[in-house]
């Protein structure tokens, strides 16, 4: 009888999560005008995200990541897919918020009551947890109680000195060797180069999609390039590097031709903090249906995956597996590292680089990390005389209508202050004549 | 080299190497050649003399040339007094008799003999004051000493951890 | 002349480098035999203990004009001083500190075992940050080392007394150029222990263990002497008159440490130094292995009078790393 109960609320939350998902791209997909005819491999994608399909073929092993900091270059020398299990899911957040605490982040709850609900323990051979944050490194553990084979990838706390070089390049090349122990494959220059040269092919595209975002008028909108950067979670790296390519190449089209989503007077938006990861685009997409434009963003999810690139000098694993470690840890602006001076400055350059009038700092509740470094990044907004918009939610959809009512003054107090500095402009001008 | 001018010369056949230190050092091969008017001359005498008066004659072969070893004529009281910058002198000097009837300065003569001479430097032999087995002992030394110093260093390094090192050593 | 300044951006640095180096080293090497003679002051290696050099290294030269009485600095022999270090610079502005990443034969030299290295597939070491930061102080004492003694030939050193002329050169003694170049004119004289006095025992005998940690240290580091050579220290000073520069624009930078691993000396304020535009530092070659390794568009660039010659481009960056 127990069981039967525990099935049918499996099911339940099944279909729920599956029904928020679909509702979710309903909306960025009719809700906008002219999306990209390269997206539709991207919605499609998300739409059967944790499906039979990501299970890979040829019998690949399969392994789950959290993070932006597991190298995937290695899963892939090692011929298994590296899948990120980071979940954005809210009938999965109540699941987990059953048995996990109260004050837990909703990502983390989500990914449990992922785990908990589907029982993935045939489907994933490895998960692969970074020690980041205080919560992902409980998880671990918890994972393991519950029957995953999880594995703690030792993680240092500072990112500038050599001891927390060393040691984070030790537990790169200690993880090579229990992925070459797990796959039964062994990692060799030459596979190692092949799976560099994968991953560089999808960085470069990204890269593209990145300089695309700069142009004003946009041409893309933000929820697009989020979808974008959620679909390499589970998409297999190879079709995901075509899809995008094809994406990039219309939209280079779209520009030649002079087309763009949203006219020159938008107000641009950088979005940062907690990753919005599919389907809670609860906040992006606020921003956007209220007449705001995410032009770029600084999350774990999106702009920031894919971004660094690495490179080495000698073609031997002595060289291209610290490469591959310092690529992972030295320009990392996670919160989790001390001190982060570098994210300011990435800020500071985003800002300057997309014309940026406004961020949107969104921090999940319980989010330790983010929420302290929102007063950091305040300060040192204000001193740079950009606004900022701090908004601490969660999964859950009951606050949407507080913040579409706080995002729409924040966007009109924006749109204002653009049209009194491009009056001052026009003044200054006329006086100078 | 030979000058058609001259009545009698001594040429020396050095090769020349265009070092940054030229010199001619005890124990090279020395060969001069007797030449007049830039004809050699076989049978010529020719003698090197030494700083201490030591001689030696030889006489020319058909290209008026003789081969010699350039000897070692310095001997400093101790180790401390040697110079390997010290040059010693030496001189060359070549005779040569002709029997000819002629006339010079409105006397008649029946009998010539040309003598000509010629100073030379040379320096101490390089193997008499370094030893290349000393060099290259040294250098190989050096070269096994750093390389074991890096392999020590790579087996050392496999310590899981780099420790610091404090005033006051901790005891094991 | 789009395409042109794409071809150059897109280049492989390491091939061109590799070309010019064996180029300079046959010029310099054996440069007198065609009668090149690029100049006696140059800012690199070329040794005068070679047979017949393209040039003559600006030390030796230094090193003897400093065997002047303090009496006669304010003389013509003192003003010869003040020449030499011209035409110094005359040649030091085409290139800057890039004489000593293309053209130096001992850099050469070093950079051809770190090839056989590779192919053998042997890992190289590096220093940790805190020995390189003490060691880096060797090269201005060998600098200043090569500038003092030679005056205690010339001048009464108190308790001491003059210097004898063995003294003479005393860089040139410890300089692997002494004994390592000449071997390719056939030349193995400069490899022995010369007993003829105290002093050239002792100045041999260093020489000799500077050679054999050169060919280990070399081997192992990449450009291993380089970190220790006064010429690099001299051309420091005039790092500023160089019309060749290498900038940086912070405010592109990721500290993503790409150069900072390519870098053969391993300066690390490439990498972490966004508040500068000139980040050539002391140890600097100028290689520009870190603007080919730069993933940023237009982050590091090499600009010669103000002009970009050579800069760090994303797709330049894609296609040498494929």
């Amino acid at each position: 009888m127990e069981k039967e109960r525990i099935e049918k609320v499996k099911k339940h939350i099944r279909t729920e999560a599956a029904l928020e998902a679909g509702q979710v791209l309903k909306k960025i997909t009719d809700n906008f005008p002219d999306n990209p005819e390269g997206m539709k491999y991207f919605y499609d994608l998300l739409s059967r995200q944790f499906s039979e399909e990501i299970l890979p073929k040829n019998g690949k092993k399969l392994i789950g990541t959290m993070c932006v900091q597991v190298p995937d270059e290695l899963i892939l020398a090692a011929g298994a897919k590296p899948v990120r299990v980071c979940s954005g899911s809210f009938p999965y957040d109540n699941a987990g918020a059953e048995f996990m605490p109260a004050k837990t982040c909703s990502m983390i709850k989500a990914i449990m009551g992922l785990f908990q609900v589907e029982d993935f323990r045939e489907k994933f051979d490895m998960l692969v947890i970074p020690t980041t944050c205080d919560q992902k490194k409980k998880t671990t553990e918890i994972l393991k109680d519950m029957g995953y084979e999880a594995y703690s990838l030792a993680m240092p706390s500072r990112k500038d000195d050599d001891n927390s070089r060393y040691y984070w390049q030790n537990s790169v090349k200690e993880f090579a060797a229990d992925l070459m122990k797990k796959t039964g494959n062994k990692i060799t220059k030459e596979s190692l180069k092949k799976a560099f040269d994968l991953k560089n092919e999808a960085r470069y595209e990204f890269r593209r999609l990145f300089k695309l975002r700069m142009k004003n008028p946009a041409v893309i909108y933000g929820k697009d390039a989020f979808l974008i950067a959620n679909a390499y979670f589970t998409d297999d790296i190879e079709s995901w590097t075509a899809a995008l390519k094809k994406l990039n190449d219309e939209l280079e089209k779209k520009v030649e031709e002079g087309f763009s989503v949203a006219n020159a007077k938008v107000p641009r938006f950088l979005f940062t903090g907690s990753p919005p990861i599919f389907p809670n685009m609860k906040i992006p997409l606020l921003v956007e249906e209220a007449g705001g434009l995410i032009a770029i963003d600084e999350v774990c999810s999106s702009s920031r995956l894919l971004y660094d690139m690495p490179s080495y000098d000698e073609q031997g694993l002595y060289d291209m597996i610290p490469a591959i470690a310092d690529c992972y840890l030295k320009p990392c602006t996670c919160p989790c590292f001390v001190p982060n001076e570098e994210r300011k400055d990435k800020i500071s350059n985003l800002i300057d680089m997309f014309n940026i009038d406004g961020v949107i700092y969104q921090a999940f509740s319980g989010c330790q990390l983010y929420e302290m470094e929102q007063k950091l990044i305040g300060n040192f907004l204000m001193k740079k005389g950009v606004p900022m918009l701090y908004i601490e939610s969660d999964y859950s959809p009951e606050d949407t209508g507080q913040l579409s009512t706080r995002v729409e003054a924040f966007i009109e107090s924006i749109k204002m202050k653009k049209k009194s500095s491009a009056a001052k402009k026009e003044e200054n001008k006329k006086d100078k004549k | 080299m030979a000058n058609e001018k001259v009545p009698f010369e001594i040429v020396p056949q050095v090769l020349w190497d265009d070092k940054f230190h030229i010199r001619t050092q005890t124990g090279d091969n020395i060969k001069l050649y007797a030449y007049s008017y830039g004809k050699p001359l076989e049978n010529a005498e020719i003698s090197v003399l030494s700083e201490q008066q030591w001689k030696k004659t030889m006489t020319a072969d058909k290209e008026g040339g003789v081969e010699f070893q350039m000897i070692r004529d310095y001997y400093p009281k101790d180790w401390a007094r040697f110079h390997r910058s010290h040059r010693s002198f030496m001189i060359f000097e070549a005779e040569y008799e002709v029997v000819e009837n002629g006339e010079y300065q409105g006397q008649s003569y029946n009998r010539r003999k040309m003598i000509t001479t010629m100073p030379w430097k040379y320096s101490p032999a390089q193997d008499d004051y370094a030893s290349y087995s000393a060099g290259l002992t040294v250098g190989a030394v050096f070269f096994v000493l750093t390389i074991g110093g890096v392999l020590f260093y790579r087996e050392r390094r496999r310590k899981p951890f780099l420790e610091l090192d404090f005033e006051k050593k901790p005891k094991k | 002349m789009n395409k042109i300044t794409k071809f150059v951006n897109n280049a492989s640095i390491k091939r061109f480098r590799f070309w010019f180096q064996i180029v300079a080293f046959f010029i310099i090497i054996y440069g007198g035999y065609a009668a090149i003679e690029i100049g006696e002051n140059l800012p690199t290696f070329a040794c005068p203990y070679l047979d017949k050099p393209g040039g003559t290294c600006f030390l030796m030269g230094l090193q003897h004009r400093f065997t002047l009485p303090f009496d006669q600095f304010i003389s013509f022999r003192g003003l010869a001083i003040i020449t030499s270090i011209l035409f110094f610079l005359a040649g030091f502005v085409f290139l800057n500190k890039a004489w000593c990443g293309y053209v130096c034969p001992i850099g050469t030299l070093q950079d051809w075992f770190t090839k056989i290295r590779q192919k053998l597939g042997i890992r190289y070491s590096n220093y940790s940050e805190k020995k390189f930061k003490k060691l880096k102080k060797i090269k201005y004492i060998l600098l200043a080392l090569l500038i003092l003694i030679p005056l205690g030939i010339a001048n009464s050193i108190p308790g001491v007394g003059k210097l004898s002329h063995d003294w003479g050169v005393p860089f040139c003694m410890v300089c692997p150029g002494r004994t390592v170049l000449p071997i390719f004119n056939g030349d193995f004289s400069q490899l022995t222990i010369d007993f003829s006095s105290k002093t050239k025992m002792v100045f041999t005998f260093l020489g000799m263990a500077v050679t054999g940690m050169f060919f280990a240290g070399a081997f192992y580091k990449k450009r291993f002497f380089c970190f220790f050579c006064p010429m690099s220290a001299f051309q420091f000073i005039f790092k500023k008159l160089g019309l060749l520069r290498l900038v940086k624009d912070g405010s592109k930078c990721t500290k993503c440490g790409d150069c900072y691993r390519a870098c053969d000396m391993g300066i690390r304020e490439i990498a972490d130094d966004v508040e500068n535009k000139d980040i050539v530092k002391d140890d600097c070659m100028m290689c520009f292995k870190c603007v080919a390794a730069c993933p940023e568009e237009g982050c590091l660039k090499v600009n010669f009078l103000s002009k970009t010659i050579y800069k760090a481009t994303e797709e330049g960056f894609y296609k040498r790393t494929k």
